[in-house]
Formats: C-alpha cells, sequence, structure tokens
C-alpha cells in the first residue's frame, strides 16, 4: 500500500509541477525579455528566459515617455475612486433588497435579473451616456457600469444571511436604517465587501472597452489602451517609414508595467478571495 | 420620520428632471450664441476635433508643433487618434450623434457614408484652398481618390514614391562564398541556395535561410513583377483593357516559379506571418541572406545601431530590381491608393465657422509656411535656411519623432526625403527610379451586393495552397472559375471598367 500511495503522490506532484511550469513559463519569458536589451535578445535567437544581460533601459524609456505615467494615473484614480463608488452604489442597493419586507422587492429583482439577459447594445448606451454628459470625462469609466448585477446579487445573499436577530435588536435601541447599515452591517462584511472589491478593482485595472468607447481624448486614455496600442504597433511601418517601432522588449516591459501592481496586491487579498467566492452561493 | 424622505425623494426627483432639461437648452444657448458671433478679433480659439486611426501625438508638453499650429490658426486641435479598433470607435461617434469635425476613412467607408449622406461635399469649398496645386502634390488624378459620383468629399493624403522596398543581399556572404550579388531570378534563385547549402556564417549548422520578407506581397511580389504581372487581386490595364493580375497566364508561371522555390526550401518558412520588423530582425540576425525591406529599415541611422550591435560585421547591398521572364520590374504601385482621406461630416454645416477652419487647418499644413512647420519644425530651432536651402539641426531632430503625425494630408515626398535624410540619398534616389507596374485597384469601388473580405479571403487561402503545393497548379483554371462564379468576379471587373473609363484610364 505503501509503495502504491507513494507513487501516486509522485505521479500526482509531477502532474502540477508540470501544470505550475507552463504557467510560469511564459511570466518568466515577459520578464526576462522586459530586462535584457533589444539585440541580446536577438542573438540569443530571440528567445531568453534568463537573461543574460540586465538593464532595466527599457523602463526608463517608459517612465520617460509622457504618455504612461499619465495612463497610470487614470488608471488608479479609475481603480481607486470606481472601486469606492462600485461598493457604495452595489451596498446600498444590495442591502434594501435583502430585506424580505420591502415593497416591490419581487419587481425590482425580476427587472435586474432581466438586464443580465438582455441588454441595449452599444448605441443606446452610447446615447444615454452622452446625454448624461459624460463623454469624454475620466467618469464615463466609472459611472456607467457602476453596479455590476452579479456582484449585486452575491451581496444581496450575503446580506439575506445576516442574522435577523441582530436588525431587531438593533431597532429595538432605537436605531434608524441607515445607522444599522453603517455601523453594524458594514464591519460584519469586510469579506464580501472584500471579495466584491477585488473584482471591481481587477475590472477597473483591466478597463479598456468602455475607454475606447466614450473617451476619444487621448490624455484620458487609461493604461490598457496605452498597452494595447504598444503592442499592435507591427502594422504597415513601410508605410509610416519615420516612426521608431517599439520593440519587443519595450512590449515586454509596457505588460509587466500594467500587470505588477495587480500580482502585488493580490497575495494579500487572496484569503479574503478563497472565503468571499464561497459566500454568495451558501445559505444559513 | 417616513414623511420626510418621501418629501426628499420627491424633490430628487424633480431635480433630476429640472437638471437634464437645462443641460440640454444652455447646450443650445452656447451653440447659437457661436453662431451671432462673428468678430474676429476677439473670437476666441476655434475647438476642432480630429479623429484618425494610428499613433498618438506624445504628450502635450512634448509636442513642439502642435502649439504653433494652434497660434498661427486661432484654433484649439485636439487631435485624437486610435491605436485600435478605429472603425468600431467611429461607427459609434456617428451613429451616436457626435461624429468628429475631420476625421480619416478608409475607400469603402467613404462610400459608404456618402451614400448615407453622412459627409460633406467639399468641391465648392476647394478653390479656396491655395496650397491644393498639382506642384504641392495634389494632381488631378491624385484628387480623384476622394470623390464619388463625381463630388469631391474627401483630400487624399499625397503619395510616397512608388518603390521603397527592394532586395537586400547579405554582401559579406556573397563574399565568402565568391558568389556576385543577382540581378536575374534565376540568379536569385542560385544565391539563396548557395545560402541555405553552404554555410554562409561558417558556424557548421545549417541555419541559414535564403529569403525572407513581411508576408505574401511583401516577399513574393518582386517575383511576380519580373514575371511582368502584380502580385495577385490587382486590376492592371492592358492593351486598353482591365485585366485582373490573378487570372493572368505570367502569374501562373510566377506561381510555378515560387513554389519551385519553397520546394528547395530557399524561402523563410514563416514569410506568410511575418509583420513589423520580424523580416528585418530575421536579416540582422544571420537567419536569411535576403530580405526584402524598406531603405529605411536597413539604413536607418537606429536601425544600423541596431544591426551592428547585433553583429557588427554583416554589410548588406541594395539589390537592383531582379529580371525575369516578363521585363524588370521592381514592384507593383497602386495609382489610385492613398494612407488616409479626410472628410468632414454634412451635420457640420450648421457650423461654417467649424468647416472654414478645418478647411484652414488642411490647407496650413499642405503647402507653405505650415507643410514646413509639420515637416522639419521651428525655424532657428529644429532647422536653418542656409543658401536658401533648409537644414536640419541635428541635436534638435528627436524633438520632431512624431511628425509625420502632424503630416495630415502628407508632403512632397522627394524633397522631404532628401531634406531630412539627405544621407541616405543614393537609397531612396535609386528605388525612386526603378521600373514598376502600374495597378489601379483603389480606383474601383465594389460593385452592389459583393462583399469583398469573402472574395479576398478565398483568394489569399487559395494562392497560400498554390504557392505550396497542397493544390496542384493545373487547377487555377478551376480556381478562376469559382472566383467568377462564387465571387462575382466578373462583377468587378464590369465596375472596374467602367470605374477607369470614367477617370480617363481607357478610352
Amino acid at each position: 500500500m505503501n509503495a502504491k500511495e507513494r507513487l501516486y503522490m509522485v505521479v500526482v506532484y509531477a502532474a502540477l509541477t508540470l501544470a505550475a511550469l507552463s504557467v510560469i513559463f511564459p511570466l518568466l519569458y515577459v520578464v526576462a525579455v522586459s530586462l535584457t536589451p533589444y539585440s541580446e535578445v536577438l542573438k540569443n535567437g530571440g528567445f531568453t528566459i534568463v537573461p543574460s544581460k540586465i538593464s532595466f533601459d527599457t523602463y526608463a524609456t517608459f517612465l520617460d515617455d509622457g504618455k504612461i505615467p499619465r495612463a497610470y494615473v487614470i488608471t488608479i484614480f479609475i481603480t481607486v475612486v470606481g472601486t469606492f463608488v462600485n461598493l457604495g452604489v452595489t451596498t446600498l442597493m444590495a442591502y434594501p433588497l435583502s430585506k424580505k419586507n420591502m415593497p416591490f422587492r419581487n419587481v425590482l429583482l425580476l427587472l435586474i435579473i432581466f438586464t443580465m439577459l438582455f441588454g441595449g447594445g452599444i448605441i443606446p448606451t452610447y446615447l444615454i451616456v452622452k446625454a448624461t454628459g459624460l463623454i469624454d470625462t475620466v467618469w464615463a469609466m466609472i459611472i456607467p457600469g457602476s453596479v455590476g448585477t452579479f456582484y449585486l446579487l452575491i451581496m444581496k445573499t450575503f446580506f439575506e444571511n445576516m442574522p435577523e436577530s441582530l436588525d431587531e435588536a438593533a431597532k429595538i435601541d432605537g436605531a434608524s436604517e441607515i445607522r444599522i447599515l453603517g455601523q453594524i452591517v458594514l464591519p460584519l462584511s469586510m469579506p464580501i465587501m472584500a471579495t466584491v472589491g477585488l473584482f471591481y478593482s481587477v475590472g477597473h485595472w483591466n478597463e479598456f472597452f468602455q475607454a475606447i468607447i466614450y473617451i476619444s481624448d487621448n490624455s484620458l486614455h487609461p493604461l490598457q489602451v496605452i498597452l494595447r496600442g504598444m503592442l499592435n504597433q507591427s502594422n504597415l511601418p513601410e508605410l509610416d517609414f519615420e516612426r521608431v517601432v517599439p520593440t519587443e522588449s519595450l512590449q515586454m516591459a509596457a505588460v509587466v508595467l500594467s500587470t505588477l501592481p495587480i500580482v502585488v496586491v493580490y497575495p494579500f487579498i487572496q484569503k479574503y478571495f478563497t472565503q468571499g467566492a464561497m459566500l454568495g452561493s451558501i445559505k444559513g | 420620520m417616513k414623511k420626510t424622505t418621501v418629501v426628499a425623494l420627491a424633490l430628487l426627483l424633480t431635480m433630476t428632471i429640472v437638471l437634464s432639461a437645462c443641460n440640454d437648452s444652455s447646450s443650445e444657448q452656447g451653440s447659437s450664441t457661436q453662431g451671432a458671433e462673428s468678430n474676429p478679433s476677439d473670437q476666441k480659439p476655434i475647438i476642432i476635433h480630429f479623429f484618425r486611426a494610428g499613433e498618438g501625438l506624445p504628450a502635450p508638453d512634448q509636442d513642439i508643433i502642435l502649439p504653433e499650429l494652434n497660434k498661427a490658426l486661432n484654433m484649439d486641435l485636439k487631435y485624437n487618434t486610435a491605436p485600435t479598433e478605429y472603425d468600431q470607435q467611429l461607427n459609434v461617434k456617428i451613429a451616436g450623434g457626435t461624429p468628429p469635425d475631420v476625421f480619416g476613412v478608409s475607400k469603402v467607408q467613404m462610400e459608404q457614408f456618402a451614400k448615407q449622406d453622412l459627409l460633406l461635399d467639399l468641391t465648392p469649398y476647394l478653390k479656396g484652398m491655395n496650397h491644393l496645386t498639382p506642384e504641392n502634390g495634389f494632381t488631378e488624378t491624385h484628387m480623384k481618390k476622394g470623390v464619388v459620383d463625381g463630388k469631391q468629399y474627401a483630400i487624399p493624403y499625397r503619395p510616397l514614391i512608388p518603390v521603397q522596398t527592394t532586395f537586400w543581399v547579405r554582401q559579406d556572404w556573397l563574399d565568402k562564398l565568391e558568389l556576385k550579388a543577382p540581378t536575374t531570378l534565376e540568379e536569385l534563385k542560385a544565391v539563396a541556395k548557395a545560402f541555405v547549402e553552404k554555410d554562409p556564417d561558417g558556424n557548421g549548422k545549417p541555419d541559414t535561410q535564403g529569403i525572407t520578407g513581411n508576408g505574401f506581397n511583401g516577399t513574393l511580389s518582386p517575383i511576380f513583377a519580373a514575371f511582368g504581372v502584380a502580385a495577385p487581386g490587382q486590376m492592371m490595364i492592358r492593351d486598353n483593357k482591365v485585366v485582373y493580375s490573378t487570372a493572368l497566364p505570367e502569374t501562373r508561371d510566377a506561381i510555378a516559379f515560387i513554389k519551385g522555390m519553397i520546394d528547395e526550401k530557399l524561402i523563410d518558412p514563416e514569410f506568410l506571418t511575418n509583420n513589423g520588423l520580424m523580416h528585418q530582425e530575421k536579416a540582422f540576425k544571420g537567419q536569411a541572406g535576403i530580405v526584402y525591406a524598406h531603405w529605411a529599415h536597413l539604413k536607418r541611422p537606429d536601425m544600423e545601431e541596431k544591426m551592428n550591435a547585433i553583429n557588427p560585421n554583416q554589410k548588406w547591398t541594395q539589390l537592383d530590381a531582379m529580371t525575369g521572364p516578363g521585363g524588370k520590374y521592381a514592384d507593383f504601385y497602386d495609382e489610385g491608393g492613398t494612407n488616409l482621406r479626410l472628410v468632414i461630416p454634412k451635420s457640420l454645416e450648421s457650423q461654417p465657422e467649424k468647416v472654414e477652419k478645418v478647411l484652414e487647418y488642411i490647407n496650413y499644413v499642405s503647402g507653405g509656411e505650415g507643410q514646413t512647420l509639420v515637416n522639419f519644425g521651428i525655424k532657428d530651432r529644429n532647422y536653418k535656411i542656409v543658401d536658401g536651402k533648409i537644414e536640419i539641426i541635428e541635436e534638435t531632430l528627436s524633438e520632431m519623432g512624431h511628425a509625420s503625425i502632424h503630416q495630415t494630408t502628407g508632403r512632397v515626398e522627394m524633397d522631404y526625403l532628401n531634406t531630412k535624410f539627405g544621407a541616405l540619398a543614393p537609397y531612396f534616389e535609386f528605388t525612386n527610379k526603378l521600373p514598376y507596374i502600374s495597378v489601379y485597384t483603389n480606383f474601383v469601388s465594389t460593385p452592389e451586393g459583393v462583399n469583398p473580405a469573402d472574395k479576398t479571403k478565398y483568394e489569399d487561402e487559395e494562392l497560400v495552397k498554390f504557392v505550396y503545393g497542397k493544390r496542384p497548379i493545373a487547377e487555377m483554371d478551376d480556381f478562376l472559375k469559382t472566383l467568377q462564379d462564387t465571387f462575382q468576379l466578373d462583377q468587378y471587373m464590369a465596375g472596374a471598367d467602367k470605374a477607369l473609363k470614367e477617370l480617363g484610364f481607357i478610352k
């Protein structure tokens, strides 16, 4: 039995190691190429895993170019402010909907689920955003998408699972609804806030589509739009032969700079993530 | 408690309704006052929204050209570009009722929008644009590229020189193998064969290829040219009739020749998927000995630095056009092609001062001091006048790296190249004189009810199969028949005939 179990463990570990390597390998490549001057990369046949010469030139070029820091600021702004707005609005919507005695509760829930299945399309949404005057402002990336229906429903379920006795006890003591929400429910909801907050933040960090549809002003473009523009540079260098096409090292540096903050923050929030993924599903 | 919340909600609701109404009326007031103010002396700079695909301008503090443009024209130019998904963004803007004040379109878009009456007819305004002269590159033929149904809807970007890409060969490899630079197709094949078989980099490994380039046309087009035809998919004129290059007998011979080269493994196996500068990098790396590349990508100072950083011992020689069974032609050139067609939306008619300003801007950068500004920069900062000629000041050259973005209608190419890249004159003067085959594909519109993308996709796929031998060349007749039956090639040819007669290329 022991030998069989050991063999089983070996096989499992081998499979897991293989899977881990296949995931780490591309990341290593990206980091390695971003740190190696491009001529070195080419000399080695265009493929380096362990950089032969380390140079931070590519990163320096990036941070010098005015566009990247500007885009970074925009992205950080919409991530931080956007997530706050998201959490605020979603909470304010989820909490009342979690109370069974709220009037028109079922109608509202039905409408919300309806929007999960059917959408207006790009043009009608654009017309609305235009009519509210958000076009070409940073808020176009925050306000139109402030409530994600899926996260709303998760939050609602979480609030439903909170014991009613808490609510009743607070009411007996004379607290208003707002006060209950702020001082009792919210502190107990940190796990769900962290989880949903993380989902929203990553969504904001990756903001691309809303940015290109609603914003034409190049100075308001977030990081991902700039990144996509850089990685797409290969089109027709003959027609515009004066352009300096970014080398692969530069492109890889762009990729690293765009993903680094999320990668750094993620391990700290991970414990909430694994807890929170289950939160919306299990009742009682 | 309850009553106050109800009252608060009611107030909130009424406020939102009032605010939204307010917003609408204030914007209306704004535009009407703008129309009333026509006193030029105290007019604020007019805001112009410009939108096109491509790389964006650098951050405002690094752009020395834009402030000068704004100052000279009393405008506030919002130059916005879309590095990706330009068409989608443009469509959303137009459908949403906020088209840019001036934007770039492709030929297909121009025709589509003109049919939908979305574009402003520029014909009456042309006489006021004094820089759109033949001397500046705006010949009658050139302006035809922006004409739909007899009306001038677009100002087309001026052409570059017809041939800029040629074969380049690794001179030190030729010397090592004691070969001469090839001048005919057969010699080209022999040299490529030698590069593959005789280990010219002397490292004992069979790692060298013969020919590389960027994609199908970017590698094989010169070979088709040497057979006397343009690459497949083009409209040529022969004996006063329109012919389709794919259907010509010489194309068959060219494909057979190319297949022969591919069978002997003389062409980079990845040539179809090369893009950007991949072909140049393969050449610099020593992976290929012959590359079909633009002169700037081999000889521009930063490219030479790149080359020397990888291997300082390599030398590249520019080759003349290859002579083949069809004669000596370097490549084909589309007489109807243009990089950009600038159009103004019809809705801008309600703001005539904006229309004027847009056309003034386009006129400004098309000649005279405006053209000089976007070409070379600011006087005595980026260039100086020496004996009546412009000399670039090297130290500030890096400030003008984005200049080509500001050249909205292009430039007079040879003068520009000679001034900016004077040291490289031998290379582009040489390519400028090479014989080429004229095609007229971009003068021809897509017929009604036909989808060009399907035909192109089918044609491209089948050609790859023929060239790789996956489909025998004997089946080319079937292939052409399918093009005619399933993809309505006849309609294209009829449309081409009509269009080229109207334009006067066929009698």
